[in-house]
């Protein structure tokens, strides 16, 4: 009986120890001394020690969370909408959310959201409002393995691995995303040494370079971005070229292009950074028909990883040149029509914009409105200590300050919305520490040694 | 609270957190503080500190922001790099060998003798080490050991950091300091007078993310930045050489005020563009008004000069403004102008081979090295050989033993470069690590001979010295 007690006692214990195995989400912990670790978050207690679990450790590893820089989750759950979001919202600390837009009065924002069906915000901690004519639509977003593409000659010249893609060898990488209208493309990259990379966008074919279809190529090497325009016939014309200096000094940068299929524009941001805006002048307009995109490593060995991929439909309404020069103490109303308005926005209804300018109160359809660009303010715009950011499937992230961070739910205080609450699954990544960040920069000699540490 | 915060941290980088909950009490971090680094089989990478290794609790690391004791199992984890501590300089003494095992470990030390049946090496380290002839297959005297002139950086004292204002940089930065080891991001000077002899090695790990360009100036009197296309236009600084490094190539051009650039020609270094990580070592000496330059151990090219250029004895580090540069390990020490050779292992030989340093070979039985001394008996008598005339000594194994490794084992790398020693690992802690080997039997090694211990030793070749490691995917 004695024996048959303590079995039993050990086996409890074993299912126990297993069950916090199995409720270790998995993910990478990033710390601010450059420190990674693959693993699971085991929980975040109220006392701020987060426990993670790692494969080579004989217990849980407890941290405080003063150190750390980021978690981010190997795999994420969709969010689920049950209404098409026309509007993005940014925010002056650097929230992003996509939604519905209910009102502006009072100063005061109100919108829907897939995490509430109302959420108020106060309007001087708004920084702009983008309507997506067509609404927010993520064709694309990981990778989480090669499901769905094409690898060229060699299947191992490409390698899926923990949430990226890594380049073996010089091959070809294709995916057919159904691309049709505008779009924006979005991925890190990261490097050793010299490096090639050539990004056919619009391809109607996807495992192999084909010249006879039209496509537009976007060659990016160690500080150098060209685009070219592949005609069906008629070969290729290079449409430009410019450099990226800080690719000189880096590993790694995100990159983002996007195609107006309308204008036939690509412009190229880098870190958020517009580089470059090139235009097909050709009498053709925008000449690719395909949907697919195709990655081309032309350098053998190991040289390149592209990771957080996103592919999305966009309305180009969109126009970066448009946010330079603009007075700082007025909200700005970008129309489709490329007019401008500038005044305040008086307030905001499901149908309408209403603005004054020049003591004159304008009511403009919102149709018409494709941007709006609040003026400064003294609203806070930096984070505080103690505040985390979370970043969700599609782009959109909050930062608030957590209260609690168990299996199923985080919640929190947002200085934005008030009190928030997320199912975790949902979350992709949480920064701490925002603030410490904020402080030190990515170049200050506190974290330069970080950048040369070996991790994956 | 959010100024003072903001104060506090600028000028005496604390890092203050101001939480709604009580944050668990951890000492912060400072960037200058050495730390050790564990590199895991997955890629993964933890700083810290090593606190100790045995068979029970397995690797204990400790973190300023640790809550409990970390323990990792000895199976997860490929490498332990060990942050730079201050090692003793050799005694001078002539019986000073490097000891190449049949594992292709290699081991420097005193030797007291050898009898024809085992090698007795008195290390800094380890104490009198007995190695079994079947373990040992060469012997190499290395005289005189040359004395260490710089070895850093330990920081910015001693130090010059001059602005670079050359034309087209608008950018210009400083080398930042940490962790023993300089960073530049953005053009930026520095400079010491490290007294170099006349006859130098001058070492130093590189690293850098994306691009990079480098200009050492050699032998220099001037501690700040010359603009070479306005050099006229500086101020008096007399002349030096400058080798200037990029991935691609190597240039070495002497300067002197008043008289033209001339490019003494270019070295090809085509293989680091596709790595992030490099040895340098520039070999110079004045009287053949000679430098060479040596990537990864590997001689790239010599030059010659007409008479040499630099008038100083310091050297400059400048960053020309393009990629994140990494600057670690330098270390400055004369240097006898002899091009070292690796050890020469001869395959199916049948007896014991003497190589002198005339050029001369015997073979024979080797009876004995001791007291300055080498007997080989060959062709039927007994040769004396002082051991300075010798330059390696290769022992005949019938049967060579190769240590065997079990799980326990891990190949430690030493802090000066050279070598490696394979053991297995019974205990690191209290500042000795209680090792064991077919080789030598049991030793109480100081852990401040390593610089890095290599856990998986799973078909594991010797790997580079620590610094020179591809550096994958930051």
């Amino acid at each position: 009986m004695k024996s048959f007690s303590l079995t039993a006692v050990l086996i409890s214990l074993a299912l126990i120890a297993n069950a916090q195995e199995q409720s270790a989400r998995p993910g990478i912990l990033q710390l601010t001394d450059g420190s990674t670790l693959h693993g699971g978050l085991r929980g975040i207690d109220s006392t701020n020690r987060l426990t993670w679990g790692h494969p080579a450790a004989k217990s849980s590893l407890d941290f405080s969370i003063g150190n750390m820089a980021s978690v981010r989750f190997e795999d994420v759950e969709s969010i689920k909408r049950e209404f098409t979001p026309s509007a993005r919202f940014q925010f002056k600390n650097g929230d992003e959310l996509v939604g519905n837009v209910r009102s502006i009065k009072d100063n005061t924002l109100s919108f829907q959201s897939w995490f509430s069906n109302e959420v108020r915000a106060p309007l001087p901690a708004l920084e702009s409002i983008l309507f997506s004519a067509r609404g927010y639509n993520l064709l694309y977003e990981g990778p989480t393995g090669t499901n769905g593409w094409r690898i060229g000659r060699n299947p191992r010249s490409w390698e899926y691995k923990e949430g990226a893609f890594i380049a073996n060898g010089a091959d070809l990488l294709g995916r057919d995303f159904g691309l049709k209208g505008s779009s924006t493309l979005e991925f890190d990259l990261a490097w050793n040494g010299a490096f090639s990379l050539s990004i056919t966008l619009y391809a109607s074919v996807i495992d192999r370079f084909d010249y006879s279809s039209s496509a537009y190529l976007v060659y990016l090497g160690t500080g150098v971005i060209s685009v070219q325009r592949v005609q069906a016939g008629s070969g290729a014309v290079m449409l430009g070229q410019t450099q990226i200096p800080d690719m000189f000094r880096r590993n790694k940068m995100r990159f983002e292009i996007r195609c107006n299929k309308e204008d036939a524009t690509i412009t190229m941001f880098a870190d958020g950074k517009l580089v470059q805006r090139w235009k097909d002048t050709s009498a053709g307009g925008f000449v690719a028909k395909g949907g697919g995109i195709v990655f081309f490593s032309q350098v053998e060995g190991r040289s390149l990883k592209i990771s957080n991929l996103r592919v999305s439909e966009w309305d180009g309404r969109f126009e970066p040149e448009s946010m330079t020069n603009l007075p700082p103490n007025m909200d700005v109303v970008f129309l489709a029509n490329r007019d401008k308005v500038f005044g305040k926005v008086l307030s905001l209804e499901e149908t309408k914009a209403t603005v004054e300018a020049k003591q004159t109160k304008l009511d403009i359809p919102l149709e018409r409105v494709t941007q709006i660009r609040f003026a400064k303010s003294e609203g806070e715009t930096s984070t505080f200590p103690g505040e985390v950011r979370a970043s969700f499937p599609g782009g959109e992230s909050i930062v608030f300050t957590m209260d609690k961070w168990n299996e199923s739910q985080v919640s929190g205080q947002s200085r934005t919305f008030g009190p928030v609450a997320f199912d975790v699954k949902s979350i992709r990544e949480v920064q701490f520490n925002l603030d410490s960040q904020e402080r030190t920069g990515t170049s200050d000699a506190n974290n330069v040694d970080a950048q040369f540490l070996e991790a994956e | 609270m959010r100024t003072l915060t903001a104060i506090l941290t600028a000028a005496f980088g604390l890092s203050i957190c101001v939480s709604a909950q009580p944050t668990p009490k951890t000492s912060a971090f400072s960037k200058d503080a050495p730390r050790d680094a564990l590199l895991f089989r997955n890629g993964d990478v933890l700083l810290g500190r090593l606190a100790s290794i045995d068979r029970e609790s397995g690797i204990r690391w400790s973190r300023p922001d640790a809550l409990n004791a970390f323990e990792f199992s000895p199976d997860g984890i490929t490498q332990l790099e060990l942050a730079p501590q201050k090692t003793p300089e050799l005694r001078p003494t002539t019986n000073l060998c490097s000891v190449l095992l049949n594992n292709g470990d290699q081991i420097q030390g005193d030797l007291v003798s050898y009898d024809g049946s085992k090698v007795t090496l008195d290390t800094w380290f380890a104490g009198r080490l007995e190695m079994p002839n079947s373990a040992v297959a060469v012997i190499s005297p290395l005289g005189l050991p040359k004395p260490t002139l710089f070895a850093g950086p330990v920081g910015m004292e001693g130090w010059t950091r001059g602005k670079v204002n050359a034309q087209g940089l608008t950018d210009a930065g400083e080398w930042m300091y940490s962790n023993g080891a300089f960073y530049a991001l953005k053009s930026a000077s520095i400079a010491r007078d490290l007294k170099l002899p006349d006859v130098a090695s001058i070492q130093f790990d590189l690293e850098w993310r994306g691009f990079f360009h480098v200009a050492v100036a050699l032998y220099s009197s001037y501690l700040h930045p010359i603009n070479l296309a306005n050099k006229e236009g500086e101020p008096q600084f007399g002349g030096f050489y400058s080798m200037q490094l990029n991935p691609f190539s190597a240039n070495l051009l002497p300067v002197e005020q008043n008289e033209p650039l001339r490019y003494l020609g270019q070295a090809s270094l085509q293989h680091l563009a596709q790595t992030n990580a490099a040895h340098v070592d520039i070999r110079v000496n004045k009287s053949k008004s000679l430098i060479a330059l040596l990537i990864n151990g590997a001689l790239v090219k010599q030059w010659t000069d007409d008479g040499f250029a630099g008038t100083g004895t310091g050297v400059r580090f400048v960053h020309q403004g393009q990629g994140a540069v990494k600057l670690s390990n330098i270390k400055v020490s004369e240097w006898d102008g002899v091009f070292e050779e690796p050890a020469v292992i001869t395959p199916n030989k049948t007896q014991d081979l003497a190589r002198l340093k005339n050029g001369d070979r015997v073979i024979g039985a080797v009876k004995s090295i001791r007291d300055g001394k080498l007997s080989i008996e060959a062709g039927g008598r007994v040769l004396d050989v002082p051991i300075t005339r010798v330059k390696q000594v290769e022992l005949m194994n019938a049967d060579p033993v190769k240590a065997k490794t079990s799980p326990q084992s891990v190949r430690a790398y030493f802090t000066s470069g050279t070598g490696s020693l394979t053991f297995d690992l019974e205990r690191w802690a209290d500042g000795a690590i209680a090792a064991r080997s077919d080789n030598f039997g049991f030793a109480n090694i100081k852990p401040e001979a390593f610089s890095r211990v290599l856990f998986d030793l799973t078909g594991a070749e010797p790997q580079p010295p620590s610094g020179i490691r591809r550096a994958e995917f930051e």
